[in-house]
């Protein structure tokens, strides 16, 4: 089932009711299987699909109940490269392609995130850091339905004691935080994501199209304003996706490992990678890179290789990373360039930091114009990285020509001078607004409300200014009468705020503006209501963007 | 060292007094003096890739080895006393 789906909706309403009125221990344990059988089981269209996953899974548990006792040289590294080739075969990596199961139905879905909590287990069991789970906490782990689709990859330890210790009793505002992710998660997904896949959709043609004949400009134009819409569109469903699991766990009493921190706020490209897909990095490090490089300099023990064995360690870290998302060409390119960006971010921050020091080197990274430049060279390299997972393997060729490579190069420098200036923009009057929410509190009255308005009027009247921008460059406006423009700037300001208070930009206000007083009786129904709305809100735009998102939002474009 | 029912038992002090003359091989600073709290923050140089030359280290040094996860978990220099202290018992 889609996460955006009724069936979900209605199936995680089923699941937290009988996750929190379940006892800990057994029982819960019980249900989670149940609930992770009938969430399996609504991806297959028949029961034959789902043997391979099931006869992976298995063969799982028993590698890691053997693994200790077995009578076999090198069983782990045997263990490990048997599974990582199952994992190949069944995913049908182009390599595998020739053995056959292409034309069989066979539904893999998760399979990367549960190769690597078996990888996971069946390390830390050999290496003797942890015991063979029993088997039902096994299943309730590896397959848990929260986390199957698209993780996160949640360590066992942190699941079961999730599983075997009485949640902890919710509050009143912990309640709240939960629906308000959920509804954020969704808004992020059904909206935001929504309408940013439309926009990928009529762009990639006109991008197709640029390569082939237009101008370098053209190609700088277009192919920016694709990676900097498919990075939001990204960050959007995936964020999106993992405050919805968040918080219907946070609902159900389990809690889900967060998988994003701010990412957009990263430093540099190692800062991006402990904030972006958290739960994926930190396996990363604990399995592949620290042992890699443990080996590597265990072997070639000179210390002024350390740093040179670092940077190939990272480079295979990363191409890991790119083979691990996908199966075809694009991603081994995606790997690889990544790879050269990890690298080159660790050469540059080991040459400087031993260079001027590391107390000095933190200076010069706290700097703004360092840091707004830094972050948006990140988020721009990490945008043509990730050109590859969304275009079409002729166009990907075609960004290799000399001239469109320099439209590429172009478009990151270009890229990376407006975010910076952007960035620097928008930290500022965010932290003008922060301050602002932060004495609200205080008012009394009109006032108080007149203040807690204040974020939401200088947002309409952004909203508006930006769409009349817009649309007097576009030139839409020219041919209509004054009446017909004010009507599609009023319209434009309506959803843009609609959106914003979606979104959530205007909890924290609302929270201290409805909450009054600390021992006020209504400040719980207040909030729900307001929760509604932001419900309401969203249902509305799903409606509305369902079929098709209207094209004229993109006309002003 | 103490010697302790015809046993050698390693006692804290002695851990964290060799881990120091690990630290200040290492990061090549006479200046150091490792403490339960200090972490990755504090010393110059000590960053993902030292970090793991500094656990190859200290296995040597103490003739120890640590898992996977047990690297992956460490978050300060306390965690790393203990966890030598808890491998050197067995």
């Amino acid at each position: 089932m889609s996460f955006t789906s009724l069936t979900f909706v209605l199936f995680a309403i089923v699941a937290i009711a009988a996750l929190r009125f379940s006892p800990h221990g057994p029982p819960k344990k019980f249900v989670t299987l149940l609930l992770n059988a009938v969430f399996l089981t609504s991806f297959l269209s028949s029961p034959i699909e789902v043997i391979p996953l099931l006869a992976f899974v298995s063969a799982g548990f028993l590698a890691i109940r053997t693994v200790r006792t077995i009578k076999i040289p090198f069983a782990l590294a045997i263990f490990i490269a048997l599974f990582i080739g199952a994992f190949a075969w069944l995913k049908q990596y182009p390599l595998f392609g020739w053995f056959g199961l292409a034309t069989l139905p066979i539904m893999v879905i998760g399979l990367s995130y549960i190769l690597f909590r078996i990888l996971h287990l069946l390390i830390d069991v050999a290496q003797g850091t942890s015991e063979c789970p029993p088997i039902i906490d096994y299943f309730c782990y590896v397959l848990f339905f929260l986390n199957l689709v698209s993780g996160p990859i949640q360590r066992y330890e942190d699941f079961a004691s999730e599983m075997n210790s009485p949640p902890v009793q919710s509050t009143s505002d912990d309640i709240y935080l939960s629906i308000h992710r959920i509804v954020l998660g969704y808004f992020m997904i059904v909206v935001m994501s929504t309408i940013a896949t439309e926009f990928m959709d009529l762009g990639r043609p006109m991008l197709s199209a640029a390569l082939v004949r237009g101008g370098t400009l053209d190609v700088v134009r277009i192919y920016s304003l694709l990676i900097s819409v498919y990075l939001l569109n990204i960050f959007a469903n995936f964020a999106g996706y993992m405050h919805v699991i968040i918080g219907i766990g946070g609902l159900a009493g389990i809690r889900v490992p967060e998988n994003f921190n701010h990412p957009l706020a990263a430093k540099n490209l190692g800062d991006l990678w402990a904030r972006w897909h958290m739960t994926l990095s930190s396996w990363l490090k604990t399995y592949l890179f620290n042992p890699l490089l443990k080996t590597m300099v265990g072997r070639w023990s000179s210390p002024a290789a350390a740093p040179y064995l670092g940077a190939i360690a990272f480079f295979v870290t990363f191409l890991v990373v790119g083979f691990w998302h996908g199966t075809t060409f694009q991603f081994f390119v995606y790997g690889v360039v990544m790879g050269i960006g990890i690298t080159s971010h660790w050469l540059w921050q080991h040459g400087l930091s031993r260079r001027m020091g590391k107390k000095r080197y933190r200076e010069l990274c706290a700097r703004p114009w360092y840091y707004e430049l830094s972050r948006a060279a990140t988020l721009s390299f990490f945008a043509v990285a990730m050109t590859c997972i969304w275009i079409s393997s002729l166009d990907l060729s075609r960004l290799f020509e000399f001239r469109n490579s320099v439209a590429v190069v172009v478009s990151f420098a270009f890229l990376t001078v407006a975010g910076a200036a952007f960035g620097g923009v928008w930290d500022s009057i965010r932290d003008r607004l922060v301050a602002r929410v932060s004495w609200l509190g205080q008012g009394r009255g009109p006032l108080r409300l007149l203040r807690a308005f204040e974020p939401w009027i200088l947002c309409a009247v952004a909203g508006a200014l930006l769409e009349g921008a817009v649309l007097e460059i576009s030139g839409a406006t020219a041919a209509s009468s004054i009446t017909h423009s004010a009507v599609t700037i009023g319209t434009f300001t309506a959803l843009f705020t609609a959106a914003l208070v979606a979104g959530g930009v205007f909890d924290p206000p609302m929270k201290v503006l409805l909450q009054g007083s600390p021992e006020s009786p209504n400040k719980n129904d207040a909030l729900a209501v307001w929760l509604g709305l932001r419900i309401f809100i969203v249902l509305n735009f799903q409606i509305l963007l369902a079929s098709a998102v209207p094209t004229f939002i993109y006309r002003a474009f | 060292m103490t010697p302790r029912g015809g046993e050698l038992i390693l006692t804290r002090s002695d851990a964290l007094q060799r881990l120091n003359t690990v630290f200040r091989d290492l990061f090549e600073d006479d200046g150091i003096e490792v403490h339960d709290k200090m972490t990755a923050e504090d010393v110059d140089g000590w960053d993902s890739v030292t970090h793991i030359t500094l656990v190859l280290t200290t296995e040597r040094e103490f003739g120890v080895k640590f898992s996977a996860a047990e690297v992956g978990a460490l978050k300060n220099v306390g965690e790393m006393i203990d966890l030598i202290l808890a491998r050197s018992k067995k």
